[in-house]
């Protein structure tokens, strides 16, 4: 169940960068969260995911960045009609990304994708671990935080003054014991897989942020139904559920928007990117279930016991 | 204030103070269309309660637990008794949902529908085959949906025709707001059905509850009696019975009535109607459109304020006064949908607000469209050619509950 949260500041940090800090309205204690977590934020009934970017040990406060994007309908919602003293309808923090133990980490941002690394940075260094950031971004303007990245650890690469990320350069000196840690739109998040692939490193961890994608869908995917053969491609514009209606598989579905629970499917490999209200925390941990009609995929494939 | 402000507001309160119920009944869309305007939370002196109408209230007001709590109103209690699931908050509330929901979960109920849904909808395909013409209320949806959650539930003994009348009984109760100016009711004796039904359902469960209490089975009401208990001590039949009333009331109408909202809806869209008889996938979409369109429950969710609330635009809302959720309302708000009085198969994917939402949405919100898919699938599937019948008006009424109150149809 989600939480009922009130905006108590919203600020500008970038041109197009909103940040929002929410309270419970009771001044009660929120979840435990950890460097990573996501929350889901319903407006006018759609849900979308944002960082949580503020401190884990502020227990009493939340604090997530949202870009505008003019095509998605939260993020305009968000920016031009949610103000200070609003409620907002906010999940129970989820993480996907989390931070795993390494001596050494690369963070890559790409613009609003900097902001599971703001807890990240700071865990990090109170840990005395060997960090780097390279943070790029269309200028300067467009990006967010940067009061808060005044560390010589921390490179800035906006576009209009150095072009684009360098990064075969960066990858290129990472060591074994370096995590790589990257998040940002889909083409950026594609360069470093591709190549980590061409030269394998410590351990990459990627969060893709779609520009046009974390409010309207998110990128395409492969899918794989074991039991009937199928292959199927699920392009950025259709969801799981209206791919394979189109190629006949009959699914039992309802309310289309993630909240009935009657498309739910076993998934038998891949790691899914759940995007519905149903599945508990452990389920969604555990991988082995899927809502088809709003959830998709992390992975490149998703095989489902269809 | 200016002048001219002034004028407006008092117009405004003259327009909502001359209300009738009677209005609301025939005609609410014009009504909500100026609510949803001008007063997205009003207090309609008829109702002697307050109305949210926009997606935007009903939404917010639903999902918030700080400032509300679950609805109730002098007419369910009167009609259900007290501590029944929709007014219940907290562990009470907890512990029912918990009775309720898991033999309405899609995992639970996925293997009846081929099984046992199914063959319950060809039977009453087959009666109005057999007569050639219906009326699709009281031949079909109605009895089709009342035997289903019927049956899930544990009331496979009692027969359609006595669930079906239960049901309209504890509706016509529910909806029997008149009030004067003190609060009492000033028709009585409209309970007096509701009475009647309500005696009667406890006659009914009391041996299948003591049987059940001593030997559980799988039936939902089975597990209403154990869910969370220890064993040898289950719920008694007073802690259930109010919130079995509301799933009679509830759950018992509504996969029938989403059918005859969706049925309808696609009247008014001979083309679109003409491609979901052609591809019976459409329908589920379809259902979802009609609930949009037409949300059965139609202002009948509420909420208490658990303090004073004040409302934008002025009034306060108080402790003990009612709060109905407009959901049908909402579920038309030009705020959220484009066209909203058109029943639109081709609408984009957008959550509607006809099951409510938050702590207290509605435990068959998965059940009800499965039985109302496999109703119509069958119906289209047997009469292709099916269509309202010319000779006859379709009555459609309600403003707590809103539906067509008769289908009469034909078809080659």
């Amino acid at each position: 169940m989600g939480l009922e949260l009130v905006v108590t500041s919203k600020d500008m940090t970038a041109e197009d960068v909103a940040v929002f800090r929410m309270r419970r309205a009771d001044g009660g204690e929120l979840p435990e969260w950890e460097p990573g977590a996501h929350v889901g934020v319903t407006v006018k009934g759609a849900i979308r995911q944002y960082s949580l970017c503020g401190e884990p040990s502020d227990r009493l406060s939340w604090r997530i960045a949202v870009r505008r994007d003019p095509e998605g309908k939260v993020s305009r919602d968000l920016h031009d009609q949610v103000s200070v003293g609003q409620r907002l309808q906010v999940d129970a923090p989820r993480n996907q990304f989390p931070l795993v133990e390494a001596e050494r980490y690369l963070f890559i941002a790409g613009g609003i994708g900097i902001t599971p690394f703001l807890p990240m940075i700071a865990q990090a260094e109170k840990e005395g671990k060997d960090w780097r950031l390279v943070y790029g971004g269309r200028s300067r303007a467009h990006m967010g935080f940067l009061a808060e990245l005044d560390s010589p650890r921390v490179t800035l690469w906006p576009e209009d003054e150095r072009g684009l990320l360098p990064l075969a350069t960066l990858l290129e000196q990472v060591t074994d014991d370096t995590a790589v840690y990257c998040c940002g739109p889909g083409p950026l998040i594609e360069a470093v897989s591709r190549l980590c692939v061409e030269r394998p490193v410590g351990s990459l961890h990627f969060e893709r942020f779609e520009p046009a994608g974390v409010d309207e869908g998110a990128g395409s995917f492969t899918v794989e139904l074991r039991r009937s053969g199928l292959t199927l491609e699920v392009p950025a514009d259709k969801t799981l559920l209206e791919v394979l209606e189109a190629a006949g598989v009959s699914i039992l579905s309802s309310c289309r928007t993630g909240t009935c629970g009657t498309c739910e499917a076993s998934v038998l490999a891949g790691e899914p990117d759940h995007r519905d209200e149903i599945l508990t925390g452990e389920e969604r941990t555990n991988g082995k279930l899927i809502m088809l009609c709003v959830s998709r995929s992390n992975s490149p494939t998703l095989a489902l016991d269809l | 204030m200016e002048p001219n402000d002034t004028l407006e507001k008092d117009q405004a309160q003259e327009w909502l103070a001359s209300l009738t119920v009677e209005q609301l009944e025939n005609d609410p869309y014009p009504i909500f269309e100026r609510l949803r305007r001008e007063a997205p939370i009003a207090w309609i002196p008829a109702a002697r309660s307050w109305v949210a109408s926009t997606w935007e209230q009903c939404q917010a007001i639903s999902t918030d637990a700080e400032n509300f709590r679950g609805g109730t109103s002098p007419m369910h209690e009167r009609v259900l008794g007290s501590n029944h699931i929709l007014g219940s908050e907290g562990q009470i509330h907890q512990d029912l949902r918990a009775a309720v929901d898991p033999p309405l979960k899609p995992r639970a109920f996925r293997d009846q529908l081929e099984t046992s849904v199914r063959p319950t909808v060809r039977s009453y395909l087959a009666e109005i085959l057999a007569k050639g013409r219906a009326e699709l209320m009281a031949d079909y949806f109605e009895p089709i949906s009342v035997r289903c959650v019927g049956d899930v539930i544990g009331l496979g003994n009692v027969d359609s025709v006595t669930l079906r009348r239960w049901f309209h009984a504890l509706a016509r109760g529910i909806a029997n707001t008149a009030m004067d100016a003190e609060g009492n009711f000033t028709n009585p004796e409209g309970f007096e059905p509701a009475d009647q039904a309500g005696a009667e359902i406890r006659e009914v469960l009391e041996p299948l509850v003591a049987k059940l209490s001593a030997e559980p089975d799988d039936s939902a009401l089975s597990h209403y009696l154990h869910h969370g208990r220890p064993e040898g001590s289950p719920r008694t039949l007073d802690e259930l019975l109010p919130s079995l009333k509301v799933i009679i009331l509830g759950g018992l109408q509504e996969p029938g009535h989403q059918c005859a909202a969706t049925f309808l809806g696609l009247t008014t869209r001979p083309d679109q109607l003409e491609q979901v008889i052609e591809n019976p996938n459409l329908i589920p979409r379809a259902l979802v459109e009609g609930l949009r369109w037409m949300a059965p429950v139609f202002s009948a969710s509420s909420r208490l304020p658990l303090h004073e609330v004040p409302v934008e635009g002025g009034g306060t809302m108080l402790p003990g006064q009612t709060v109905w959720l407009s959901y049908g309302s909402a579920n038309r708000d030009e705020a959220v949908f484009e066209n909203p009085d058109v029943f639109d198969l081709e609408r984009p994917v957008h959550s509607h607000l006809a099951f409510g939402a938050g702590r207290h949405i509605c435990s068959g919100m998965a059940f009800a469209p499965q039985v109302a898919r496999i109703a119509l699938e069958e119906l289209y599937a047997a009469c292709p050619s099916i269509r309202l019948d010319p000779e006859h008006e379709v009555p459609v009424w309600g403003w707590l509950f809103r539906g067509p109150q008769r289908l009469d149809v034909i078809w080659d």
